[in-house]
C-alpha cells in the first residue's frame, strides 16, 4: 500500500487528483490512523493509457458506442458496483 | 493459436464481423474468460451503462464466439506464480498469461496494462497488431 503522496508522485499528478479518484471510487482506499492508504497497482492502471488501439475495423460497432471494456473488466475484477 | 482475453472478445463481439479480423482461427481462452465478460456485461446493464437488451444479446454473442475454452494442468500453480512476477494481487489477468505461455502462443489483450506486466513472460499483442 501507498499513501497519497507516493502515489501522486507514481502517477505524476497532484494529490488532489489522487483523492478525487478516491472519491469518485476508481481507486480503493482504506484509512492508517490519519493516512490514506492504496493500492499501488491500481495507481499504475489509472497512470497508464488503458486501452491498446482498437484495430480499424472495431471501430463501429452495432452497439453505437461501445463500452470502454478494459475499464469495464478492471471495475468488475476489483468488484466496485 | 492465440489466447484471447475477455477485453478483446467483448470489444470482437460488439464490432461488426469483428471475429473476421483475426487470421489465425484458432482462437483459446481459459474458462475464466466466459465468466469475466458475462461479469462485465451483466454489471454495464445493472449501472444502466448498457441498455438491458444489448447486454443479452452480447451475452449471446459471447456465449457464439468462435473462442474454444482451453484448460491446462498447470494453469492454477502458473498463474499463481505469474500473479506475483506481475506485481498483481489479484490472478484473473494472470490466467490468460499463463495458458498462452503454456501453451507458448500469444496472447491478445486490450488492456494496456496487463500487456506492459507481461512483456517478459509471454508475447502480448493487442488485436491492432494482428
Amino acid at each position: 500500500m501507498i499513501t497519497v503522496s507516493e502515489a501522486a508522485a507514481l502517477a505524476g499528478v497532484g494529490e488532489e487528483t489522487v483523492r478525487r479518484w478516491v472519491r469518485a471510487g476508481r481507486l480503493e482506499s482504506r484509512r492508517d490512523g490519519p493516512r490514506l492508504l492504496l493500492h499501488r497497482e491500481e495507481v499504475e492502471q489509472l497512470a497508464a493509457p488503458a486501452s491498446l488501439p482498437l484495430p480499424r475495423d472495431w471501430r463501429t460497432s452495432w452497439l453505437g458506442t461501445a463500452p470502454d471494456w478494459v475499464a469495464a473488466l478492471r471495475r468488475s475484477r476489483r468488484g466496485i458496483r | 493459436m492465440l489466447v484471447v482475453d475477455a477485453t478483446v472478445v467483448l470489444a470482437a463481439c460488439a464490432a461488426d464481423d469483428g471475429f473476421a479480423h483475426f487470421a489465425d482461427p484458432d482462437l483459446v481462452a481459459p474458462p475464466l474468460m466466459w465468466s469475466e465478460a458475462r461479469a462485465v456485461l451483466h454489471e454495464l446493464a445493472r449501472r444502466g451503462d448498457l441498455p438491458a437488451a444489448q447486454a443479452r444479446r452480447m451475452r449471446r454473442a459471447v456465449d457464439r464466439a468462435p473462442v474454444a475454452e482451453q484448460g491446462h494442468p498447470s494453469l492454477g500453480e502458473t498463474s499463481w506464480d505469474i500473479a506475483d512476477r506481475m506485481g498483481l494481487s489479484r490472478t484473473y489477468a494472470a490466467e490468460y498469461v499463463a495458458l498462452a505461455r503454456l501453451l507458448g502462443c500469444r496472447l491478445v489483450t486490450l488492456d494496456a496494462d496487463i500487456a506492459r506486466r507481461a512483456r517478459r513472460l509471454a508475447v502480448v499483442v493487442g488485436p491492432a497488431e494482428l
